[in-house]
């Protein structure tokens, strides 16, 4: 899933030292659970051993939510075309990760499909570029959806349910390091029969979205709020409801050729 | 949260933000979001409590005062104690939440 | 001091960051981080104008800790005014104790300092009438355990911490500085009598100099867990080297602890803080303190512990010995605390209770076990 990073140098500077570690005892033997430990200290319960990379995901996400607060931290999928980024907020199960796995399969690039990090002081967001976290029904429709994308197998029974994560395309990994200024935020609204529309979204009501959806926005105080208020300013806001990827990719090019 | 009995005369109580330098607001025009910054809380409010907030951060005021100020968002046609009524309504609302106080009658 | 943690030597030089490399940097944040001081030494690194030449990456960190440990400065200011309002009937001083009192009393000790829960002190007699204002105004018991109940109100020097149902925040109401069964008994009227209030907030007090550092060193010398001991034993420094400068404060000290049954917390207080942080205490203090000092063997052994408590509780500051020291300790502090026969029962039903707890647990996942504080 890492094939296209870097390995950080014994004697470099790191921002998080985390380890997954097989759970020892007997009960362990019979049962294998691993564990994450948050620089030496157990920060997560155990959880079966298949589940490792997924709880390495996870517990990389708390690290980033817990203590990155020089950023403003939104729980929303952010992708790029042609140095416009479009933030995508929105509560599990409207259908933000399946979009952003199939957008960045089309030509658009990860930022993030979890973490936006937006920085307070010149309004850019910012990506990791990790693996994209695909659930249930998700993950054979992006398989169908895009074949030659690499994906881990699927692992079942998580607190998630059924869950596999997809390699982001090499562009994508390759700039990484590169941050996006904000055009548009879009609220992801899948429902099965749904036929494709974008229609403008509430301003107030879009800044209370990113506002609740924020890991630390509290933290921020004055600054949170201005920061979203200009976040909101300078973007387009729209809601999005979509039954069909290829719906999207079409609807989510013409915008970015700049007709809306 | 109204109280019981109606002045007989005009109410005038006087209301203010609790801190007016600790009260950021953005208004758009589906509604105004505010920033309490000795709370920590953001709010989003409708239009006429936004506005009534804006107008309460230049000056206090009384109730009577606020309608003189904003009849844009009333149809001509109410009564002015039913409008008083909702503006007073509004005002509680925004004391519940600590955004404004009331500082008796003068 | 050679041997001192890299982040209690940057803390006491802040110069020294300059020269980091970039592992010292990793050691540092990461040493920093565990021990609540990374915030600390950020503001540290800001006043002496360093910030521009800490390397970005790790400047990211101490950026992000110092905005949390601001946020939290107001959210405690905020809380505090929120407190005032709900026991504005009850006709009582509220003196605040710890952190709430560095805070609102404007002190450098809590510059940079992380914040939990609001301590307050109320005399005993008002208890039951504070308890119940606060929960008129929102605040709930969180210990629902009748053993839990029955373990405060008998035997400890507060009520079971409350909770507010909407802000989600922590109180703990005192009416002593340390609990009823304690070995060491504590005139606690006194403190009242002393207290000083807090300019601009109505019945607001905090204890007097004197006073702020007798019960901070008794807190920290009767403290079970020492997860926060160094990050304590700084609040410690910070208020000695601050109120040191005050007139009368060196000669009131001594005299103030025997009138209020602390001295030998004081005794280590001092102990520690000049031999592990440098903090300069006069020598006449010092020798005031000579007679009734431990015995050597109890001495060495305490230093042989505090020695490896008092550092980051990382794996890079562990020592031979720091496990069994800090086991220790921890029941030293129940020790004093309890009469013996209690002592046995207490740690009996703790360790009982987190066994079921962790049963719970299980059924709670993927969750973080519990937010840094």
């Amino acid at each position: 899933m890492y094939a296209g990073f870097d390995t950080c140098p014994e004697d470099a500077f790191a921002d998080f030292h985390v380890a997954v570690i097989r759970e020892s005892g007997l009960l362990n033997w019979m049962k294998p659970r691993a564990r994450f430990y948050f620089d030496g200290r157990p920060s997560f319960i155990p959880l079966p051993v298949s589940q490792s990379f997924a709880m390495l995901e996870w517990g990389l996400n708390w690290c980033v939510a817990a203590h990155g607060h020089q950023y403003l931290i939104i729980h929303a999928a952010v992708i790029e075309r042609e140095g416009r980024a479009a933030i995508l907020p929105g509560a599990p199960g409207a259908g933000k990760s399946t979009l952003c796995a199939g957008l960045i399969n089309r030509g658009w690039r990860l930022l993030s499909d979890e973490l936006a990090l937006l920085d307070l002081d010149s309004g850019l967001v910012c990506g990791m570029c990790r693996p994209v976290n695909l659930k249930n029904a998700s993950i054979d429709v992006i398989r169908r959806f895009a074949p030659h994308a690499v994906m881990t197998g699927p692992v079942p029974d998580t607190t998630k349910g059924t869950i596999a994560l997809m390699r982001p395309p090499e562009e994508s990994i390759a700039a990484r390091d590169a941050p996006a200024r904000p055009a548009w935020i879009i609220v992801p609204d899948y429902s099965p029969e749904a036929s494709p529309e974008l229609v403008p979204h509430d301003r107030a009501l879009a800044f209370m979205l990113l506002a609740e959806q924020s890991f630390n926005y509290d933290i921020h105080g004055k600054n949170g709020f201005a920061a979203v208020g200009r976040l909101i300013d300078a973007c387009h806001c729209y809601r999005f409801s979509y039954s069909n990827l290829e719906d999207a990719v079409r609807i989510f090019d013409r915008l970015a050729g700049g007709c809306e | 949260m109204l109280p019981e009995t109606k002045p007989v005369q005009p109410d005038s109580s006087r209301w203010s933000p609790l801190d007016p330098d600790n009260l950021q607001l953005r208004s758009w025009d589906s509604g105004t979001v505010v920033y309490n910054g000795l709370s920590g809380d953001t709010h989003l409010l409708s239009p006429l409590a936004g506005d009534i907030l804006h107008q309460l951060k230049t000056a206090p005021a009384t109730r009577e005062q606020l309608l003189g100020a904003l009849p844009d968002h009333f149809r001509e046609e109410k009564e002015s104690d039913e409008k008083l009524d909702i503006i007073e309504i509004i005002l509680h609302d925004l004391q519940a939440i600590d955004l404004v106080i009331c500082s008796g009658r003068h | 001091m050679s041997g001192n943690a890299l982040i209690t030597r940057a803390l006491l030089l802040p110069s020294l960051v300059t020269g980091l490399s970039a592992p010292e940097w990793d050691l540092l944040v990461r040493q920093g981080r565990r021990a609540n001081l990374l915030a600390r030494l950020a503001h540290r690194i800001v006043e002496q104008q360093l910030m521009d030449r800490v390397p970005p990456r790790p400047r990211s960190h101490l950026l992000s800790a110092l905005r949390m440990a601001d946020r939290q400065s107001s959210a405690m200011r905020w809380e505090v005014e929120c407190i005032l309002r709900a026991l504005a009937g009850v006709d009582e001083r509220v003196i605040l104790l710890k952190g709430a009192a560095y805070l609102l009393s404007d002190l450098p000790t809590a510059k940079g300092r992380t914040f939990a829960d609001v301590d307050i002190l109320v005399p005993k007699q008002r208890i039951a009438e504070v308890e119940s204002q606060l929960m008129l105004h929102g605040w709930q018991g969180t210990h629902h355990d009748d053993y839990d109940q029955h373990y405060y109100r008998q035997w400890m020097h507060e009520i079971p911490p409350m909770r507010h149902v909407k802000r989600g925040t922590s109180i703990d109401v005192h009416h002593t500085v340390l609990p009823e069964s304690a070995r060491l008994k504590i005139n606690t009227a006194l403190l009242f009598q002393s207290a000083i209030a807090v300019p601009g907030h109505g019945r607001l007090y905090v204890l007097a100099p004197v006073d702020m550092v007798l019960h901070s060193a008794t807190h920290l010398f009767h403290e079970g867990t020492l997860d926060n001991g160094l990050r304590d034993l700084f609040d410690l420094d910070c208020l000695l080297r601050h109120f040191g400068a005050i007139p009368d404060f060196w000669e009131q000290l001594v005299p103030r602890a025997a009138e209020l049954g602390m001295r030998r917390p004081l005794y280590y207080a001092l102990r520690y803080c000049s031999k592990i942080l440098n903090t300069p205490i006069p020598v006449e203090v010092i020798n005031e303190l000579e007679p009734g000092k431990p015995a050597p063997i109890i001495s060495s052994m305490m230093d042989f512990c505090y020695q490896r408590a008092l550092i980051p509780q990382h794996h890079s500051c562990s020592t031979k010995g720091s496990r069994l020291a800090t086991t220790f300790l921890y029941i030293r502090s129940h020790w004093l605390r309890m009469p013996f026969p209690l002592l046995v029962q207490h740690l009996l039903r703790k360790a009982m209770r987190n066994s079921t707890a962790r049963a719970w647990e299980t059924l709670f996942t993927p969750a973080p076990e519990k937010p840094e504080p």
